[in-house]
């Protein structure tokens, strides 16, 4: 891998770009997860629809904890750019926090529908309601551990022009994560509260 | 791997304080609206709005604050030099449009003979629940 010049900007290379067209394939891996929700989310055999399992102000909250790490990701990428240690890692400290609350919040809420007996084995609406937003979830489990793997770096290199670049990268998939969650809430939860 | 010198010019980042402040502010303003609008239509007992305009509502804010997030947050758009970025964006809307619209045609059509609700109604019936 090539060496890149201290004032290669890290937003505009080919990593970035490449990096983007993931980003964009996740999006209609999403997209597929979705159409399989819409087609099975009124199968319930029986058993429990949406509106007697999601709790609205429950989920507003997970909502307005993963919109508000989203934003301090971008405040922390701000930050490393105008070369700030210290607020980078304030602000990717709270991204953290925020990120791994709405996490602590999806597997309790995932938690207690098993516990309930709603689990993914016992509809097709249980199915592809567990696939579609725990897949999410899995990508939010992985974007913290990137984070986390990410600060020992900074710390130790400082605002090294591929530190930035991952930095730009993770907050890109950040944001992404964010993205996907505004459709989730949307039609998932609030559109399943009114069936 | 490069060194960092504290005199190395800083890059210009993609992104502005004043655009993530206004990205935030009206996610969060879209995002209430958007459950507002359903605890309306659940208090007043699935009148207000009707379910059909509360659908059209509830993505058309869903929608907004997606391009508003992908405007200020991933900075999609704009400069000629994000050329690239903006085509895989579009590509992107063009497959996820039609996997949407696609599946929505699917199941309208399927819809004509059977609804999932008539399925679930049949299937209990034929095991005597």
């Amino acid at each position: 891998m090539s060496t890149p010049s201290a004032t290669e900007n890290p937003a505009e290379n080919k990593t970035t770009l490449g990096f983007w067209l993931y980003l964009m394939t996740d999006c209609v891996l999403f997209a597929s997860l979705f159409a399989a929700y819409a087609v099975l989310h009124n199968n319930t055999f029986g058993g429990p629809s949406e509106s007697n399992i999601f709790s609205l102000p429950y989920v507003l909250t997970e909502t307005i904890i993963l919109l508000s790490s989203s934003f301090t990701a971008g405040l922390a990428l701000l930050s490393a750019y105008r070369h700030n240690k210290a607020q980078t890692l304030v602000w990717l400290g709270i991204t953290f926090a925020l990120g791994i609350s709405f996490l602590y919040m999806e597997i309790s809420e995932f938690h207690r529908m098993v516990v309930d007996g709603n689990s993914w084995r016992v509809s097709g609406f249980l199915s592809s309601f567990f696939t579609l937003v725990g897949t999410h979830g899995l990508h939010i489990t992985a974007g913290l551990v990137w984070l986390a793997a990410l600060v020992p770096r900074l710390l130790s290199r400082g605002f090294t022009t591929t530190n930035l670049k991952r930095l730009t990268l993770f907050s890109m998939f950040w944001h992404f994560l964010d993205v996907v969650w505004i459709f989730i809430f949307t039609i998932v939860y609030l559109l399943g509260a009114t069936q | 791997m490069t060194q960092y010198n504290s005199t190395d010019p800083k890059p210009n980042p993609p992104v502005s304080l004043p655009t993530y402040i206004f990205g935030f502010g009206w996610s969060l303003i879209i995002t209430i609206c958007a459950y507002l609008v359903v605890q309306i239509h659940l208090r007043s007992g699935h009148t207000i709005p009707s379910d059909r305009i509360l659908l059209v509502v509830l993505i058309g804010l869903a929608l907004t604050q997606f391009i508003v997030q992908a405007i200020c947050f991933l900075h999609v758009g704009g400069k000629a030099k994000d050329g690239s970025k903006r085509l895989a964006f579009l590509f992107m809307v063009l497959i996820v449009a039609i996997l949407v619209l696609g599946t929505l045609w699917i199941m309208k059509n399927l819809n004509y003979n059977m609804s999932s609700k008539s399925v679930n109604t049949y299937m209990n019936s034929q095991d005597g629940l």
